[in-house]
Protein backbone atom coordinates (compact mmCIF):
# COMPACT_ATOMS: atom_id res chain seq x y z
CA UNK A 1 0.00 0.00 0.00
CA UNK A 2 1.01 3.45 -0.58
CA UNK A 3 1.87 5.90 1.94
CA UNK A 4 -0.81 8.16 3.11
CA UNK A 5 0.56 12.09 2.05
CA UNK A 6 -2.82 14.44 2.29
CA UNK A 7 -5.09 14.35 5.16
CA UNK A 8 -8.20 16.75 4.57
CA UNK A 9 -10.40 16.42 8.17
CA UNK A 10 -10.14 14.54 11.51
CA UNK A 11 -6.66 13.53 12.47
CA UNK A 12 -6.23 10.61 14.74
CA UNK A 13 -6.72 13.44 17.65
CA UNK A 14 -10.07 14.62 16.45
CA UNK A 15 -8.88 17.79 15.00
CA UNK A 16 -10.02 18.97 11.83
CA UNK A 17 -7.43 20.38 9.21
CA UNK A 18 -5.05 19.63 6.29
CA UNK A 19 -1.71 17.97 6.37
CA UNK A 20 0.77 17.33 4.02
CA UNK A 21 3.66 15.03 4.69
CA UNK A 22 6.72 14.63 2.91
CA UNK A 23 7.26 11.50 0.57
CA UNK A 24 7.64 8.50 3.05
CA UNK A 25 6.10 9.96 5.58
CA UNK A 26 2.70 8.35 6.97
CA UNK A 27 0.21 11.87 6.85
CA UNK A 28 -1.87 10.02 9.92
CA UNK A 29 0.79 8.39 11.90
CA UNK A 30 3.96 10.07 11.62
CA UNK A 31 4.92 12.34 14.42
CA UNK A 32 3.59 16.12 13.37
CA UNK A 33 5.90 18.21 15.38
CA UNK A 34 8.93 17.38 13.19
CA UNK A 35 9.33 19.56 10.22
CA UNK A 36 11.51 17.14 8.15
CA UNK A 37 8.47 15.30 7.66
CA UNK A 38 5.47 17.33 6.88
CA UNK A 39 5.36 19.98 4.18
CA UNK A 40 2.17 21.49 5.63
CA UNK A 41 -0.22 21.50 8.63
CA UNK A 42 -2.97 23.99 8.91
CA UNK A 43 -1.90 23.71 12.74
CA UNK A 44 0.86 25.96 12.09
CA UNK A 45 0.45 29.17 12.99
CA UNK A 46 3.88 31.33 12.04
CA UNK A 47 3.36 31.29 8.49
CA UNK A 48 4.51 34.55 6.72
CA UNK A 49 2.18 35.83 3.94
CA UNK A 50 3.09 37.68 1.23
CA UNK A 51 1.79 41.46 0.83
CA UNK A 52 2.89 42.40 -2.86
CA UNK A 53 6.00 41.06 -4.96
CA UNK A 54 7.01 43.09 -7.97
CA UNK A 55 10.30 44.06 -10.04
CA UNK A 56 10.96 47.51 -10.65
CA UNK A 57 13.56 49.60 -12.86
CA UNK A 58 16.71 51.19 -10.84
CA UNK A 59 16.54 54.76 -11.64
CA UNK A 60 19.37 56.03 -13.92
CA UNK A 61 21.75 58.74 -12.41
CA UNK A 62 24.83 59.41 -10.70
CA UNK A 63 26.37 57.18 -8.79
CA UNK A 64 26.91 59.16 -6.07
CA UNK A 65 23.49 60.49 -5.62
CA UNK A 66 20.70 58.12 -6.57
CA UNK A 67 17.43 58.79 -6.91
CA UNK A 68 14.91 57.34 -4.83
CA UNK A 69 12.47 54.46 -6.11
CA UNK A 70 9.35 54.61 -4.17
CA UNK A 71 7.26 50.92 -4.11
CA UNK A 72 3.83 52.12 -2.69
CA UNK A 73 1.27 49.58 -1.62
CA UNK A 74 -1.62 49.68 1.02
CA UNK A 75 -1.21 50.65 3.90
CA UNK A 76 0.39 48.04 6.86
CA UNK A 77 0.41 48.89 10.50
CA UNK A 78 3.60 48.17 11.01
CA UNK A 79 6.76 48.87 8.72
CA UNK A 80 7.23 45.58 6.74
CA UNK A 81 9.87 43.03 6.14
CA UNK A 82 10.87 43.18 2.99
CA UNK A 83 13.34 41.52 0.79
CA UNK A 84 14.83 42.92 -2.77
CA UNK A 85 17.32 41.20 -5.30
CA UNK A 86 19.12 43.18 -8.62
CA UNK A 87 18.89 41.37 -11.74
CA UNK A 88 21.62 42.50 -13.69
CA UNK A 89 23.46 41.10 -17.03
CA UNK A 90 20.86 37.89 -16.99
CA UNK A 91 21.79 37.01 -13.32
CA UNK A 92 19.96 37.16 -10.32
CA UNK A 93 22.04 38.16 -7.84
CA UNK A 94 22.29 38.16 -3.66
CA UNK A 95 21.74 41.80 -2.03
CA UNK A 96 25.06 42.38 -1.56
CA UNK A 97 27.05 41.36 -4.87
CA UNK A 98 29.74 42.28 -7.10
CA UNK A 99 28.79 43.85 -10.64
CA UNK A 100 29.13 46.56 -12.79
CA UNK A 101 26.43 49.49 -12.95
CA UNK A 102 25.98 52.38 -15.65
CA UNK A 103 24.99 55.97 -15.04
CA UNK A 104 23.05 57.90 -16.78
CA UNK A 105 25.55 58.80 -19.23
CA UNK A 106 26.15 55.82 -20.42
CA UNK A 107 29.45 55.24 -18.88
CA UNK A 108 29.98 51.71 -16.92
CA UNK A 109 31.97 51.38 -13.69
CA UNK A 110 34.53 48.41 -12.85
CA UNK A 111 33.09 45.74 -10.90
CA UNK A 112 32.81 46.52 -7.43
CA UNK A 113 30.36 45.42 -4.51
CA UNK A 114 27.40 46.71 -4.48
CA UNK A 115 24.65 46.63 -1.91
CA UNK A 116 20.78 47.55 -2.33
CA UNK A 117 19.87 50.16 0.07
CA UNK A 118 16.34 50.63 0.64
CA UNK A 119 13.79 52.00 3.97
CA UNK A 120 10.90 50.63 4.24
CA UNK A 121 7.58 52.75 5.88
CA UNK A 122 4.09 51.46 6.32
CA UNK A 123 3.04 52.17 2.55
CA UNK A 124 6.40 52.65 1.07
CA UNK A 125 9.17 51.24 -0.39
CA UNK A 126 12.16 53.48 -0.82
CA UNK A 127 15.04 52.19 -2.59
CA UNK A 128 18.23 53.86 -3.59
CA UNK A 129 20.48 52.18 -6.30
CA UNK A 130 21.04 53.82 -9.57
CA UNK A 131 22.04 51.68 -12.36
CA UNK A 132 20.50 51.81 -15.73
CA UNK A 133 20.96 47.86 -16.47
CA UNK A 134 19.36 46.49 -13.38
CA UNK A 135 16.45 45.69 -12.47
CA UNK A 136 15.26 45.05 -8.87
CA UNK A 137 13.00 41.94 -7.19
CA UNK A 138 11.55 43.15 -4.19
CA UNK A 139 8.95 40.48 -1.81
CA UNK A 140 7.21 42.53 0.87
CA UNK A 141 5.95 40.22 3.76
CA UNK A 142 3.51 40.49 6.28
CA UNK A 143 5.81 40.73 8.79
CA UNK A 144 6.88 43.66 10.99
CA UNK A 145 10.47 44.77 12.34
CA UNK B 1 -17.36 24.68 16.24
CA UNK B 2 -15.57 26.69 14.09
CA UNK B 3 -14.92 26.11 10.22
CA UNK B 4 -11.49 25.61 9.43
CA UNK B 5 -10.70 24.64 6.27
CA UNK B 6 -13.59 25.62 3.43
CA UNK B 7 -12.17 24.31 0.18
CA UNK B 8 -14.51 25.59 -2.72
CA UNK B 9 -17.37 28.77 -2.00
CA UNK B 10 -15.90 31.26 0.19
CA UNK B 11 -18.56 34.58 -0.08
CA UNK B 12 -17.95 34.97 -3.58
CA UNK B 13 -14.62 33.70 -4.21
CA UNK B 14 -13.41 29.94 -4.60
CA UNK B 15 -10.52 28.35 -3.77
CA UNK B 16 -9.15 26.69 -0.67
CA UNK B 17 -9.26 28.31 2.10
CA UNK B 18 -7.36 27.90 5.99
CA UNK B 19 -8.27 29.37 9.35
CA UNK B 20 -5.83 29.51 12.39
CA UNK B 21 -7.27 27.63 15.48
CA UNK B 22 -10.65 29.28 16.47
CA UNK B 23 -11.13 31.31 14.08
CA UNK B 24 -13.97 30.76 11.34
CA UNK B 25 -12.74 30.53 8.01
CA UNK B 26 -15.63 30.92 6.68
CA UNK B 27 -16.05 34.74 8.20
CA UNK B 28 -12.46 35.12 8.46
CA UNK B 29 -10.49 38.89 6.90
CA UNK B 30 -8.29 37.50 4.33
CA UNK B 31 -5.81 38.66 6.64
CA UNK B 32 -6.42 36.20 9.01
CA UNK B 33 -6.17 33.49 7.16
CA UNK B 34 -3.46 31.02 7.31
CA UNK B 35 -3.82 29.64 3.38
CA UNK B 36 -5.96 31.80 1.22
CA UNK B 37 -5.32 30.36 -2.18
CA UNK B 38 -7.44 32.34 -4.05
CA UNK B 39 -5.69 36.13 -3.86
CA UNK B 40 -3.44 36.83 -5.86
CA UNK B 41 -0.54 36.59 -4.37
CA UNK B 42 2.59 34.50 -4.16
CA UNK B 43 3.11 31.68 -2.23
CA UNK B 44 6.82 30.32 -1.61
CA UNK B 45 6.98 27.03 -3.22
CA UNK B 46 10.58 25.91 -2.50
CA UNK B 47 13.24 26.77 -0.18
CA UNK B 48 17.24 24.97 -0.32
CA UNK B 49 20.28 25.11 0.15
CA UNK B 50 22.77 25.13 -2.43
CA UNK B 51 26.63 24.42 -1.78
CA UNK B 52 29.31 25.79 -2.79
CA UNK B 53 30.20 25.87 -6.72
CA UNK B 54 27.38 25.29 -9.73
CA UNK B 55 24.21 23.80 -8.62
CA UNK B 56 21.73 23.11 -11.01
CA UNK B 57 18.25 23.11 -9.44
CA UNK B 58 14.59 21.49 -11.34
CA UNK B 59 12.10 24.28 -10.82
CA UNK B 60 9.48 23.02 -13.55
CA UNK B 61 8.38 26.22 -14.53
CA UNK B 62 7.48 27.49 -17.65
CA UNK B 63 8.48 31.23 -17.08
CA UNK B 64 11.09 32.91 -14.82
CA UNK B 65 9.81 32.96 -10.86
CA UNK B 66 10.92 34.98 -8.30
CA UNK B 67 14.06 33.30 -6.54
CA UNK B 68 15.75 35.20 -3.57
CA UNK B 69 19.66 34.33 -2.52
CA UNK B 70 21.37 34.53 0.47
CA UNK B 71 24.71 33.62 0.71
CA UNK B 72 26.05 32.04 3.76
CA UNK B 73 29.26 33.32 5.17
CA UNK B 74 31.15 31.37 8.54
CA UNK B 75 32.33 34.04 10.91
CA UNK B 76 34.42 33.27 13.44
CA UNK B 77 35.18 35.64 16.42
CA UNK B 78 37.05 34.83 18.90
CA UNK B 79 36.94 38.31 20.85
CA UNK B 80 33.22 38.26 20.63
CA UNK B 81 32.58 34.09 21.32
CA UNK B 82 30.74 33.50 18.14
CA UNK B 83 31.18 31.10 15.34
CA UNK B 84 28.27 30.60 12.99
CA UNK B 85 26.49 32.17 9.68
CA UNK B 86 26.06 35.42 9.34
CA UNK B 87 23.80 37.74 7.57
CA UNK B 88 23.87 40.30 5.71
CA UNK B 89 25.32 39.08 3.05
CA UNK B 90 29.24 38.54 2.38
CA UNK B 91 30.96 41.75 2.24
CA UNK B 92 34.00 39.71 0.26
CA UNK B 93 31.29 38.72 -2.65
CA UNK B 94 33.89 39.54 -4.63
CA UNK B 95 34.87 35.95 -4.68
CA UNK B 96 32.18 34.36 -3.13
CA UNK B 97 28.81 36.04 -4.00
CA UNK B 98 25.82 33.83 -5.16
CA UNK B 99 23.93 34.14 -8.48
CA UNK B 100 20.93 32.31 -9.93
CA UNK B 101 20.48 32.02 -13.42
CA UNK B 102 16.95 30.70 -14.32
CA UNK B 103 17.16 28.16 -17.50
CA UNK B 104 14.93 27.45 -20.08
CA UNK B 105 12.13 29.98 -18.97
CA UNK B 106 11.86 28.68 -15.05
CA UNK B 107 12.12 25.03 -16.32
CA UNK B 108 15.62 24.86 -14.12
CA UNK B 109 17.96 27.16 -12.22
CA UNK B 110 21.92 27.06 -12.12
CA UNK B 111 22.94 28.74 -8.22
CA UNK B 112 26.33 29.54 -8.37
CA UNK B 113 27.91 30.52 -5.05
CA UNK B 114 31.25 30.24 -4.12
CA UNK B 115 30.17 30.23 0.28
CA UNK B 116 27.16 28.18 -0.73
CA UNK B 117 23.88 29.74 -0.26
CA UNK B 118 20.33 29.60 0.49
CA UNK B 119 17.27 30.08 -1.98
CA UNK B 120 13.51 30.70 -1.90
CA UNK B 121 11.47 30.75 -5.09
CA UNK B 122 8.19 32.16 -5.11
CA UNK B 123 5.24 30.80 -7.01
CA UNK B 124 5.09 33.90 -9.52
CA UNK B 125 6.68 34.46 -12.12
CA UNK B 126 8.24 38.13 -13.25
CA UNK B 127 8.93 37.35 -17.10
Amino acid sequence: MSTRRVLIGKDLAGVFGLKVSLPGFDVLTDDENDANKFSFNSKWTDLVKVHLVGTINAPVNNFSNPPVTQVPYSVLPYRPFVEIRPIRDGLIRDDWTYMRRTDGTGTTSNLQTVGVPFSTYSNVLNIELSDSNTKLIYVILKAGV
Amino acid sequence: MVKRVIIGKRGTDYGLFISPPGVDADTASPDQLLVNLTLAVSQIVMIGIAPVGSNVVPLGFTRSPYVLLNTFQVLNNVSYSFAGRVRPSPFDVEASGATATINSNGLSMTVNSGLGCGFTVLNQAYT
